[in-house]
């Protein structure tokens, strides 16, 4: 990558020399041509030097401010509710082991994704971001929601991450808003984003079946949806009255008969369950694959 | 005893866990959610000795005497009112411990061994590392964070255990372990033998002070004498006590009573007058003294001997390290084109460069209605943030400094848990669980009323049957008020029997309580689905007028309370939010903030800056005009732009 990122900063700048070369010969043959008989021997050395530096200033800046040369990079997106094992699966993909244990995440991490040994020679298994971003309403809208307005193309697909023993109403609840909010900004880009929602802890006692956890969900968004729709709507600058619930637009579609149904979305929806602590996650790392590829 | 050690860093992934019995996770994450994610600390611009410390509540308390005495500096009885207010805080502060469990009433309690506490973190906080108490659910915990040179990334050492015992310099504790793990953290075995040997020192004072904890001073003396005074205390208390065991703790969790070999830890009586000149690194030297002897004692003694003596190396070296280093960078001059990087990036930001833009950032952050404490506090963060930071390129430290402040605001304002009124009112609707009751206060003349007749407007328009309870018995006219703005909902709502008034008259404050009863069970009678109660608009420093709002909230015990604040008022806001959130007593604080006339001060908008800062407590709604459709949700995105523009 970064030897990738050198090579091209070279042939930019090489090019813009060059560029900047001939300019500056018809710039000083202008020059030359208004002023006859003033020697110009010092300007022909000064005007490329300046322009040259001018040139590869602003390769510099514009290749910072568009990230030109990143558009190859895919990555993946772990969410999900506290405490539901994100940054344990976070380093299951990245380094292939649970760490000792974890606590709250502050900060989001992202990290190359650990390819098996036969594949990571192919080149489409290169570059690809796993990123593991906390749960917490505060830094949720302070990294993760920035993020889906900048890098909505890289986003190859997100994973979500449900606690399966723990799954109760309010529980449903908080997805069911979090996924909503999802998806409407995933929605927003053609053809949706895949979203892989993983019910983890399936083992244990309290734990509910992956079925009954999506019949729960898309009642659950059904009605959010329907109660959105009556909400007052958010204060902006330009005072004059729009069109109810804009952020709602791309979502109209889904609701069918005041119905919400996951397979309506435009991006693929996948239900799987495991536990990954218990090393039975092959779901993830399957659909993980299958979405590289593809 | 410690009943977990944890170092994690920002990620959320733990690098050391020493964990002798249960895994007490939650009280670290509880921690990192309430202390790493939402604390504000209050800096005061005038009145700096409130400066340090981290006990919230007299922080709070001296925010109201500081405030006071700037604003009402004449008003002589105002602040005995706030003082007898304070007062009764306090004493509700100490039920609602008992009371509430979720609550961080742990980190209100106010002690003796508190004071001491935040004199050791002045005493023992440094450039690089920031020190701090915390309590949850009967467990205390400490915690440093330290700041990596290199990598930029922030470690978080915790330290764990049960608030009935003391363990005695934990802070100095916490910058050895962080000393040893910076020293060591490429090698976790390593640092886990040293841990164990650094463990074991402080299991063994703790466990003796145990059952004298009057003699708790002495203790503390004693630990600070350096080897040769130790040796000493050791011949001489060798005499006079030999009655005492102390019991030694080993790695392993098993114990052996040490008869008096060890008897400094136990030393109460000889003279300690040098000892207090010596700083940490000659308690450490006598805790090795000690170790030693622990060391042969023990059937792999060399290893241990070996292993404390690399662990002293260690930590004298790191302290000779940051002297160096202290001196470095006093010294360090910048490079031949240094001058060039403040313009194309990738400058390292230096305490010199915040300040010069500091001052500019809080006048910017006051001129849109910010109190100057709040502002402060925030610069501050900001500076926190970006000292070490370099400078993305082509950005000026402005720029970088710029985007650190919409951060923290953006993080301030966005609330913590997120509120759909419609689907609690759906939810307790559905169950039949009778109605729904929302109740606003706030200063006289905010639009109260107004408000509550916005949201009236609002949940008719959603099909639910409200009824408005006059709660202001108090001024002249206020029930008339609400009965105009009644009828002209009952006007425009399609079904005329969706929206009643209920009113008695004017009286005294009891009969606040007895409407606001009589409302819900007329309201629970004739299928209400809402009640909607308004109050009597009320100076907040007044305690005669705020006492009342206790025995109200009680009584009518509301879903949802309610504060409309104005978007004018200035500085006064934060002490406006801070003791209406206080009135409610134990168990009770304000829901979520209406700010009413928005459209009245452009992009002034700092009083929601003001009073989430002061309280914690999120904004819902904004009100941006005269008519009942004016009313907003609010748009952290939104507000945050005003703010910096």
């Amino acid at each position: 990558m970064e030897t990738e990122i050198s090579k091209i900063v070279e042939d930019r700048r090489f090019i813009s020399l060059r560029q900047s070369k001939t300019w500056s010969m018809v710039e000083v043959n202008e020059i030359a041509d208004e002023i006859i008989g003033t020697n110009n021997s010092q300007l022909s050395i000064i005007y490329p030097i300046i322009i040259t530096l001018l040139l590869i200033l602003l390769g510099g800046y514009l290749m910072n401010k568009h990230s030109l040369i990143s558009s190859n990079r895919k990555s993946f997106i772990i969410c999900g509710n506290q405490g539901v094992g994100k940054t344990n699966l976070h380093h299951l993909l990245t380094k292939g082991k649970l760490p000792i244990l974890t606590v709250t995440t502050l900060e989001p991490k992202s990290d190359n994704f650990l390819v098996n040994e036969e594949l990571k020679d192919n080149k489409i298994f290169k570059d690809i971001e796993i990123i593991d971003f906390p749960s917490n309403k505060k830094l949720k809208n302070l990294y993760l929601m920035p993020y889906f307005d900048d890098k909505l193309n890289e986003i190859q697909g997100i994973i979500y991450l449900i606690d399966s023993s723990n799954f109760d109403s309010k529980i449903c609840h908080l997805v069911a808003e979090d996924l909503l909010e999802i998806f409407t900004i995933t929605e927003s880009k053609p053809n949706g984003i895949d979203i892989l929602i993983f019910a983890n802890k399936d083992d244990l006692f309290t734990s509910k079946k992956v079925s009954k956890i999506k019949e729960m969900l898309e009642i659950e968004i059904g009605k959010i949806y329907q109660l959105k729709l009556h909400n007052l709507n958010k204060v902006n600058n330009n005072n004059d009255k729009i069109d109810d619930n804009e952020e709602f637009d791309n979502l109209n579609m889904v609701i069918k008969d005041g119905k919400f149904q996951f397979q309506l979305l435009e991006g693929n929806v996948d239900f799987q369950h495991g536990n990954i602590f218990k090393d039975n996650w092959s779901g993830i790392s399957d659909w993980l694959y299958e979405k590289i590829v593809n | 005893m410690i009943d977990q050690f944890l170092i994690f860093d920002p990620s959320g992934t733990v690098h050391f866990n020493h964990q002798p019995g249960k895994n007490y996770s939650r009280v670290v994450n509880s921690f990192i959610n309430d202390v790493l994610i939402n604390e504000r600390k209050m800096k005061y611009v005038e009145g700096s000795e409130f400066l340090s410390g981290s006990n919230k509540e007299s922080e709070a308390n001296a925010a109201l005497e500081a405030e006071n005495l700037a604003a009402n500096a004449a008003d002589d009885y105002i602040s005995d009112d706030n003082e007898e207010l304070d007062d009764e805080d306090d004493e509700l502060d100490d039920d609602e411990k008992d009371f509430d469990g979720d609550e961080k009433s742990g980190s209100k309690k106010r002690s003796l061994v508190r004071n001491q506490d935040n004199e050791d973190i002045l005493k023992y906080s440094d450039s690089d590392v920031t020190l701090g108490s915390y309590s949850f659910d009967g467990y205390n915990l400490k915690y440093l964070i330290w700041t990596d040179e290199k990598s930029k990334n922030r470690v978080f050492f915790t330290m764990l255990y049960s608030s009935l015992i003391t363990v005695k310099d934990p802070y100095p504790f916490l910058k050895n372990i962080k000393i040893l793990y910076e020293n060591t953290s490429a090698d976790l075995d390593k640092f886990e033998k040293f841990f164990n040997l650094k463990l074991s020192d402080i299991s063994t004072l703790s466990e003796s002070k145990q059952p004298e904890p009057a003699q708790e001073v002495e203790i503390r003396n004693t630990n600070n004498k350096d080897t040769t005074t130790a040796s000493k205390g050791k011949t001489s208390k060798n005499n006079s006590n030999k009655a005492k065991k102390s019991r030694k703790w080993n790695t392993d969790g098993t114990f052996y009573e040490d008869d008096g070999k060890d008897e400094s830890t136990l030393d109460f009586s000889s003279s300690n007058t040098e000892s207090n000149s010596k700083q940490t690194s000659s308690n450490i030297n006598q805790l090795l003294g000690d170790k030693s002897t622990f060391g042969t004692k023990t059937t792999d003694g060399f290893l241990v001997n070996d292993l404390s003596d690399e662990m002293n190396k260690i930590i004298s070296s790191s302290k000779k390290k940051t002297i160096e280093k202290e001196k470095q960078s006093s010294s360090m001059t910048s490079s031949a084109f240094g001058f060039l990087k403040k313009y194309i990036g990738g400058k390292k930001i230096t305490k010199e460069d915040v300040t010069e833009i500091k001052q500019s950032m809080i006048q910017h952050l006051i001129k849109k209605n910010v109190s100057p404490n709040v502002a402060t506090s925030l610069i501050s963060e900001v500076e926190k943030d970006l000292i070490g930071q370099t400078t993305e390129s082509f950005t000026s430290i402005e720029e970088t400094a710029k985007k650190s402040l919409a951060k923290q605001l953006k993080k301030l304002l966005t609330p913590d848990s997120s509120i759909d009124l419609l689907h609690e009112i759906q939810e307790k609707k559905a169950n039949s669980q009778g109605p729904y009751c929302i109740s606003v206060v706030g200063v006289n003349g905010v639009g109260k009323s107004t408000n509550l007749s916005k949201l009236a407007f609002w949940l008719l328009q959603n099909d639910y049957r409200v009824l408005v309870a006059a709660c202001d018995t108090f001024r002249s006219g206020a029930v008339e008020q609400l009965r105009t703005h009644v009828n002209n909902l009952v006007q425009l709502s399609p079904n005329k029997k969706q929206i009643e008034l209920f009113e008695s008259g004017y009286g005294g404050a009891d009969l606040v309580a007895k409407i606001a009863t009589g409302a819900i069970k007329y309201a629970k009678e004739n299928k209400f689905d809402v009640v909607l109660m308004d109050t009597a608009g009320r100076r907040h420093n007044d305690s005669h007028l705020m006492a009342p709002l206790a025995s109200f909230a009680k009584a009518a015990n509301p879903d949802k309370i309610i504060m409309v604040g104005e978007a004018l008022v200035g500085t006064d806001s934060v002490l406006q939010a801070q003791n209406f959130n206080k009135a409610f007593g134990a168990n009770r604080h304000l829901d979520f903030f209406i700010i009413s006339k928005c459209d009245t001060v452009g992009d002034l908008i700092g009083s929601m800056v003001n009073m989430v800062f002061a309280t914690g407590i999120p904004i819902l709604f904004v009100g941006t005009g005269q008519t009942y459709t004016d009313i907003r949700t609010l748009s952290v995105n939104w507000a945050v732009e005003m703010l910096m523009s």
